[in-house]
C-alpha cells in the first residue's frame, strides 16, 4: 500500500503551502486559483502516484473568500489522495473550469455554480444543475435569504 | 435480407428526407428509477445525444445539514438513497467521528457490517428486480420482492423500521440485536444460498436477455475514470476498487471476501458483479454473526457533540459506490459545511457520454445496468 509523500508533493509544489492534514487524506495543498489547472494538471502527472480521478469537486464560504475544494485520487491506489483548496474572492467569483481535464468536472462545476454562485471561465455549458433555471440566488451562500425560509423560534 | 431488397432501401433513404427528433423520457418514465428527465435528440432508431435533467426531488439536504445538530442530521441522511439508510447513516457517524475523535466499539462495528451487507443485498435485490423488469421480464420482480421481504422484517425486528431506520449513532449503534435475531438471519442466509443460482435461471441464461445486454453500453476504464465512476459500475470496467478491500474501515479486515470485477464493461458485466456481489455479501454477513464480540455498543460521548474546530471527509463503500460526506466544523454544535458525495451523480454523468450512437431501445437496458437512485443526485 503506498501513499503520495509528502515530500514528493513539495517537491511538486515548491510555491504553494503543501500541509499535513489531520482528519483526512495525507496533504492539503493551498494554491491560487489562477494556478488551479496548472497543480491539477501536476498532480495528474505525479510520478509516484498519478492522481487522476476527481473523486469530489465542490466549495465552502469562509471571511471574504469561497473556496474551492476538490478531492483527488489515484485510479490505481484509491488509499493515494490529496485535497486541493483554492480560494476565490467573493468580489470577482470567477475561477477557470477543469473540464478539459475531468469529465465529471462539467457537473460537479455547474453544481457549484448553482449553490455558490462562481463562474466557471471556459465551460462548455454553464448553467443550474439541481434548481430551476429561474431561481434567485445561490443557496449555499451564507447570506442567502429567502422569503419562503422558515425561521426556526428562538434563532 | 436478400441483397435486392436492402439495396432498394438504401435507396429510398437516400432520396428521404430526415430530421432529428427530441424526445422526452421521463420525468415520470416507469424505467427512469425516480423523476428523472432525459432529453433524448434522434436521428432514427440513434441516439445523437442524452441531455439528464434532474433536480425534480432537490430538498436541500446540504443546506439543511447546516442548521441542524450532527445527531440531529442521522435521520435526515436516511432519505438521501433510501435504498441504502445504512450507507449514508454510517458515512455521516464516521465523519462525525473522525471531526471529534470518538472511538466506536467494536460490537458496534459488527452491527454495523451486518446491517449495511443486509442493505446491500436489499439494494441489489431491487435492482435486480426492476432491471428485468425494464427489459420485459416481471417475473423476477416477484422473486426479488420477496427475499427483500424477509430483510425488512429482520430490520423491522432491530429498530422498528423498515426504510429509514436512524439506527446508527455518532460512535455507536442505538439498539442491540433482539433476542432471536442471529438465528432468523442465519435462517435468512440459508434459504438465500440458493437463490443467485434461480435468479441465474430466470434471467442470467435467458437468450433474449443476454441478446439485450451483451455488448450494450460499454465503458471504457478511461471513461470510467475521467467521470469518477464508483461501486459495481467501476468493477464492471475491470477496475478491482472495493473500499472494503482497498482502503478498509471499521472492521472489514476480519472478513473474507472477494472483490468481483468483470473486464467487458457491457451491460451484462455490471449485470454479474451485482448478482455475485450478493453471495459476497452473504458471506460476510454470515462471518460477522458468528463473529460478533461482547461488549458495549456505544461509546461514551458528551450529549452536546461539539467537535473541536476541522474538517474531515470519510467515504464508505455504498452498493452504488463511494458514498463521501465532507464535514467542516467551526467548533460549534452545528457544522458550518455538510457536503454529500453521492456515487449516483458521478455514475449517471457518464451517462451522454455512453448513450451516444446507441439504438433507443437500448438506453433502458443502459439506465436500469448504471443503478443509479435519482434522489440521492438530487439530495
Amino acid at each position: 500500500m503506498s501513499t503520495v509523500s509528502l515530500e514528493s508533493l513539495r517537491q511538486a509544489f515548491p510555491q504553494a503551502a503543501v500541509e499535513e492534514a489531520g482528519g483526512f487524506g495525507p496533504a492539503v495543498i493551498l494554491t491560487s486559483v489562477q494556478e488551479l489547472p496548472a497543480a491539477v494538471q501536476r498532480l495528474q502527472a505525479l510520478k509516484s502516484q498519478a492522481l487522476d480521478v476527481c473523486e469530489d469537486y465542490t466549495a465552502l464560504e469562509e471571511g471574504d473568500n469561497y473556496i474551492l475544494v476538490l478531492h483527488l485520487v489515484a485510479s490505481a491506489d484509491v488509499t493515494a489522495r490529496v485535497t486541493l483548496k483554492a480560494p476565490v474572492a467573493k468580489a470577482t467569483a470567477e475561477a477557470p473550469s477543469l473540464t478539459p481535464w475531468y469529465g465529471i468536472a462539467n457537473w460537479y462545476e455547474r453544481e457549484v455554480f448553482d449553490m455558490y454562485g462562481i463562474r466557471f471561465v471556459g465551460h462548455p455549458d454553464l448553467r443550474r444543475i439541481l434548481l430551476p433555471e429561474d431561481w434567485v440566488g445561490h443557496p449555499l451562500r451564507k447570506d442567502y435569504s429567502d422569503d419562503k425560509l422558515l425561521k426556526r423560534p428562538g434563532a | 435480407m436478400s441483397t435486392e431488397i436492402s439495396s432498394i432501401g438504401a435507396l429510398e433513404t437516400a432520396s428521404m428526407n430526415t430530421e432529428e427528433v427530441t424526445l422526452n423520457m421521463g420525468p415520470q418514465h416507469p424505467s427512469t428509477h425516480g423523476a428523472l428527465r432525459l432529453i433524448l435528440r434522434l436521428d432514427g432508431e440513434r441516439v445523437v445525444s442524452a441531455q439528464p435533467d434532474f433536480g425534480y426531488v432537490h430538498r436541500g439536504m446540504e443546506k439543511m445539514g447546516e442548521t441542524l445538530t450532527y445527531p440531529q442530521y442521522i435521520f435526515l441522511s436516511d432519505r438521501i438513497d433510501y435504498l441504502a439508510s445504512f450507507f449514508n447513516e454510517w458515512g455521516y457517524c464516521l465523519a462525525a467521528e473522525k471531526l471529534g475523535q470518538v472511538e466506536v466499539p467494536r460490537r458496534a462495528d459488527y452491527l454495523r457490517v451486518i446491517v449495511s451487507e443486509l442493505m446491500r443485498v436489499t439494494s441489489h435485490l431491487i435492482w435486480l428486480g426492476a432491471m428485468g423488469m425494464d427489459l420485459g421480464a416481471f417475473t423476477p420482480l416477484t422473486y426479488t420482492f420477496r427475499e427483500r421481504e424477509m430483510v425488512l422484517d429482520l430490520f423491522e425486528a432491530l429498530c422498528g423500521q423498515r426504510m429509514t431506520f436512524n439506527y446508527m449513532r455518532i460512535g455507536g449503534v442505538s439498539r442491540d440485536l433482539p433476542a432471536g435475531f442471529v438465528d432468523k438471519a442465519k435462517a435468512f442466509l440459508k434459504y438465500f444460498e440458493k437463490m443467485p443460482d434461480v435468479y441465474d435461471a430466470l434471467l442470467s441464461k435467458n437468450p433474449i436477455f443476454i441478446a439485450r445486454m451483451k455488448n450494450v453500453g460499454t465503458m471504457p476504464t478511461d471513461m470510467a475514470r475521467s467521470f469518477a465512476v464508483t461501486g459495481p459500475n467501476l468493477r464492471g470496467s475491470g477496475t478491482a476498487l472495493d473500499l472494503r478491500q482497498s482502503e478498509p474501515y471499521s472492521v472489514y479486515p476480519d472478513f473474507k471476501f472477494q472483490v468481483i470485477t468483470r473486464p467487458e464493461g457491457d451491460s451484462l458485466a455490471r449485470y454479474q458483479v451485482r448478482v455475485e456481489e450478493m453471495r459476497q455479501s452473504a458471506a460476510i454477513i454470515a462471518q460477522a454473526l458468528d463473529g460478533i464480540p461482547e461488549g458495549d455498543i456505544m461509546s461514551k460521548v458528551p450529549r452536546v457533540f461539539k467537535p473541536p474546530k476541522g474538517e474531515a471527509y470519510a467515504r464508505v463503500e455504498s452498493c452504488r459506490g463511494i458514498q463521501g460526506f465532507y464535514l467542516v466544523s467551526d467548533g460549534s454544535t452545528k457544522p458550518t459545511r455538510c457536503r454529500i458525495r453521492v456515487p449516483s451523480f458521478a455514475n449517471l454523468a457518464v451517462m451522454p457520454t455512453l448513450l451516444k450512437g446507441v439504438h433507443v431501445a437500448d438506453v433502458v437496458a443502459i439506465m436500469g445496468s448504471l443503478d443509479f437512485i435519482v434522489p440521492e443526485i438530487d439530495r
